[in-house]
């Protein structure tokens, strides 16, 4: 079997219109492939950036994969929402990236969206705040369902991953 | 010391140093360090924590604060798993001249072998109410992480509020023995050309 | 001949052991050189001769007849860690009992008399403070760094200072913090103390020497400080300065009349572990070692699909990240994939895919939709025909921007197509998009108005159409309109047997020169395997025509030799 070691951090977002940001993140992969270490999901701490509206969490994020084929690669789901005075949650966004192949050090900046209500839900999002969510975010959102979605673009995430793999070129995996 | 056939650990080295720090509003400011790694890490020279000196502004760029602390580690291991990270905590006065933090930041070791600069941004944490937070600034007693090493854990963060207020600079260069021989493919350092320039320089121009 | 000399200012060596502290051992020797003449030639000297005479011992193999030394010219100690030697100073202070203070000068107090009883004290001129003297608190405190008078300890220095003296437990390095107490909200003055510098104890221990003239033997001001050593609780040992080894003795200058020069060396005097203790230490990590990787490697096993031979497997891990520069809102992507001849793809693959619909934002100066689409694409390249003389065609991605609006109208926004990248590795592309148009203004209003718009029937149009057989590929007469660009982030993998034999060949062919050794020898080896299978095939051929009865005799000899 190869080994995948995913090493990195969730730098921070940028672009959204809201401050107070916390993101909640999970890797999933296909049956293939098995988390031997590390956590597969976490959430980060809530950034209240005092300057710019960049938030940041530095959120390490140190996985390791053992995987019996290629299919099902890795890939993260993200959430971010947005924690207000009051101390409820809204969303500000999903995003989803694929876990790179190259081993090597690679900035990833993902783009967020979020689901885009009728005009009075986004009136009401924009003088109260809340605003619709996915029922079942996550694998079930596959890539057959989405055209049934309407949404609008949010802010983007910003990563750092580091992946290394071993034994990939064991089993002529070229990368 | 060998052994004879494929090694079980490899060997990585680090050494660089914490170059700068840019905190504007705040001067006179030191900064400590400190490595956090998995069970199967273990340090085998060098310093694993030090204690900066205490630096102000310069009169011409007037945020960048310049310590050059020299990092020089050596770690090994027999799993990339809990690959070491630097925590790095500043600390400087307030107006009323008790010490209080000004920044907590963590990053990885850069896994790649060679040269690397990482810009790390700094938080302090931050309390909801802001009768505290008038109280604390008046006390000068802050709030500050039990232990600053939790910077580096991903559990128990979900609960804490932070407030973003500067950035650390550090260079890395990284040399890594064995590691190929293990089976990781470790590529060189001019891979790092065709990544994004440091992202938080990209978030800052954005 | 004078031996260059290093000053003791020299910057110190850091050290790491796991073997508890107590083990570690210090040999100091200290001697003075004049400073009137060159080096004295050194003699073998009597042994002690009073009760109170100092431990001496001949240093150099130089012996010149008859030369005689003043016996406290040179000494020799050898100190473990926190071993408490008496200065002439200490021993004169503390006899009195009513110079002790606290606990620790009674206890010095009873050690002198104790020593007195026994015959004096060994050392003369080397002592040692230890972690509890006063003077270690002062010397760190005061440590002076630069060269200006009016230094003052920075309050960090006071600080560390502080610490050094509480002894804390250190908390484990990934301990599982518990979540109420991540933070302290508000932190005591201790607290602030503590954290705020480097809390790991130390233990400090100080080899002082004594560098009086003769008689004049304990008197502070020619106390000098021949080596600081310091051990964390982390097994970090740091000495300062480093021990002497083979760069040569360090050099005290004394201040006052007589300016005398001192020299002195610092040798590691521990006892060494065994070679077959080693041996079996090494063994033992050895072991441990090799049962962690085997455990590892039982969790993760040992299987992994391949591919048939002859097959190139090409997997991508697609992403369609955004699109920017359009002109209506509410956009959508429909792409799918176009396998030539010599590929295909297993029956689950998807080759089509559609995004969801994403309404735009601006992003500096354009207008940008996220769809963070990730599709993975998977395809078999298998060459049938060897012989050919062209190279494999790659699949093309196609797709078609298009955006919906509020009152459903529906519009085409720009058509493109992507080139899947025949390496392997990250690759994020950009790619432009155009849309056809009619001339005239009619259709544009009416594009405007109610939505529709001329549309490609044959989306393969994009790049080569697939009923195209010629030579010559013309568009003209055709007119579009640039539009706006798509992103697409690739992850390839390319996975192949192919690959596989040759670095397993390559790899098999170091490890034999990797004993033999040498690089030039690589060829001549290959070249005589080379030859060596040449002649052999040739012998083959050649022993095929002969004649049969010409090797079944020499069989039937070669019998018959053996029945004899």
């Amino acid at each position: 079997m190869a080994e995948l070691h995913v090493i990195g951090q969730i730098v921070g977002a940028s672009g959204f219109d809201e401050s107070s940001l916390f993101c909640k993140w999970d890797i999933h992969a296909g049956s293939a492939w098995k988390l031997l270490a590390g956590r597969r999901e976490g959430q980060t701490q809530v950034d209240d950036p005092q300057a710019d509206d960049v938030a940041y969490w530095c959120h390490p994020i140190d996985v390791h994969f053992a995987t019996k084929g290629l299919q099902g690669w890795p890939r993260l789901h993200l959430q971010v929402w947005h924690r207000d005075a009051f101390g409820r949650s809204a969303l500000a966004g999903y995003g989803f990236c694929a876990v790179p192949a190259r081993a090597g050090w690679h900035g990833v900046a993902c783009g967020t969206w979020r689901p885009r209500g009728g005009p009075r839900q986004r009136l009401a999002r924009r003088l109260l705040g809340g605003g619709p969510q996915l029922r079942r975010p996550g694998p079930a959102l596959g890539a057959a369902e989405r055209f049934r979605l309407r949404t609008e673009a949010a802010g983007t995430v910003h990563l750092q991953l580091a992946v290394l793999p071993r034994h990939f070129a064991r089993y002529g995996v070229q990368s | 010391m060998a052994a004879a056939g494929s090694p079980d650990v490899f060997l990585v080295a680090v050494s660089g140093q914490i170059e700068s720090g840019q905190f504007p509003g705040f001067d006179d400011l030191y900064c400590k360090f400190c490595f956090v790694y998995g069970q199967d890490w273990v340090p085998t020279a060098g310093l694993e924590e030090g204690i900066s000196q205490i630096t102000s502004k310069s009169d011409a760029a007037n945020s960048t604060l310049v310590w050059n602390f020299p990092i020089d580690i050596t770690f090994k291991s027999t799993n990339p798993s809990g690959w070491p990270q630097i925590v790095v905590s500043v600390y400087g006065p307030d107006f009323f001249g008790n010490d209080v933090v000004r920044g907590y930041g963590a990053v990885h070791v850069p896994i790649m072998p060679g040269r690397h600069m990482r810009t790390i941004p700094m938080f302090v944490p931050e309390s909801t109410s802001r009768l505290q937070k008038f109280t604390s600034w008046f006390t000068g007693r802050r709030p500050e992480f039990t232990d600053p090493r939790v910077v580096a854990q991903g559990e128990g963060r979900e609960v804490t509020r932070v407030r973003s207020q500067g950035f650390v600079t550090i260079s890395f260069n990284v040399v890594t023995k064995d590691m190929k021989k293990l089976g990781y493919e470790v590529t060189p350092s001019d891979m790092q050309n065709h990544s994004l320039v440091s992202v938080t320089e990209g978030i800052h121009n954005y | 001949m004078e031996e260059p000399l290093w000053s003791a200012d020299a910057a110190g060596a850091v050290y790491r052991s796991r073997d508890p502290v107590r083990n570690l051992r210090l040999r100091v020797r200290i001697q003075r050189l004049t400073s009137a003449g060159p080096l004295l030639q050194q003699a073998p000297l009597p042994p002690p001769a009073g009760p109170r005479g100092p431990e001496l011992l001949s240093l150099a193999a130089r012996a010149a007849p008859g030369a005689r030394r003043p016996p406290d010219e040179e000494e020799e100690a050898v100190v473990a860690w926190q071993e408490k030697l008496f200065s002439q100073f200490e021993v004169d202070l503390y006899q009195n009992e009513s110079a002790c203070q606290t606990p620790l000068d009674r206890q010095y107090h009873e050690e002198i008399l104790k020593l007195e009883k026994a015959g004096g004290r060994k050392n003369y001129r080397i002592f040692t403070y230890t972690d509890h003297d006063r003077f270690t608190n002062l010397e760190e405190h005061c440590q002076k760094v630069t060269d200006s008078v009016h230094e003052v300890p920075s309050y960090l220095a006071e600080r560390m200072a502080t610490v050094r003296r509480r002894r804390q437990d250190r908390r484990p390095v990934e301990g599982s913090s518990l979540k109420s107490k991540v933070i302290t909200w508000e932190p005591s003055e201790e607290f602030i103390k503590n954290n705020h510098v480097i809390n790991t104890p130390v233990q400090t221990m100080y080899i002082m020497g004594d560098l009086g003239p003769y008689g004049k033997l304990g008197h502070r001001e020619y106390e000098h400080v021949l080596c600081t050593i310091k051990v964390d609780s982390n097994g970090v040992i740091t000495v300062k300065p480093d021990f002497t080894g083979t760069k040569g003795a360090y050099r005290i200058e004394l201040d006052g009349e007589k300016r005398e020069l001192w020299k002195y060396t610092i040798e590691n005097a521990s006892v060494q572990v065994q070679q077959e203790e080693e041996e079996r230490e090494q063994r033992v990590f050895r072991d441990l070692y090799s049962r962690h990787k085997e455990y590892l490697s039982g969790l993760v096993g040992s299987e992994f699909e391949m591919p048939l031979p002859g097959t190139l497997r090409l997997f991508v891990n697609g992403e369609v990240v955004s699109a920017q520069g359009y002109e209506y809102d509410n956009l959508y992507i429909h792409f799918f994939l176009e396998l030539p001849k010599c590929w295909s793809s297993p029956a689950f693959q998807q080759l089509s895919g559609v995004t969801q619909t994403c309404a735009t934002k601006k992003v500096g100066w354009d207008n940008v939709a996220y769809f963070c689409y990730l599709f993975t694409l998977e395809m078999f390249f298998t060459q049938e025909d060897e012989s050919e003389d062209s190279l494999p065609q790659w699949p093309v991605l196609y797709f078609e921007v298009l955006s919906l609006d509020f009152w459903q109208r529906y519009r085409v926004e720009g058509y493109g197509s992507l080139v899947l990248p025949a390496s392997p590795g990250l690759h994020t592309l950009t790619i432009p998009t155009w849309r056809p148009v009619e001339l005239g203004t009619v259709s544009e209003l009416r594009r405007f108005f109610i939505g529709g718009s001329p549309e490609l029937e044959d989306l393969t149009y994009i790049r080569i159409p697939t009923s195209f057989k010629g030579e010559r590929l013309s568009r003209l007469g055709f007119r579009t309109k640039t539009t706006g660009s798509v992103t697409f982030r690739l992850h390839c993998l390319q996975q192949s047997k192919a690959f596989l034999e040759t670095s397993a060949l390559r790899q098999r062919m170091q490890s034999v020169l990797d004993r033999l050794g040498g690089f030039s020898q690589q060829s001549s080896v290959y070249n005589v395997l080379e030859a060596f299978q040449r002649a052999r095939r040739r012998m083959q051929e050649a022993r095929k025509s002969l004649p049969q009865d010409l090797i079944s005799t020499s069989a039937s000899t070669v019998h018959q030799k053996q029945d004899l």
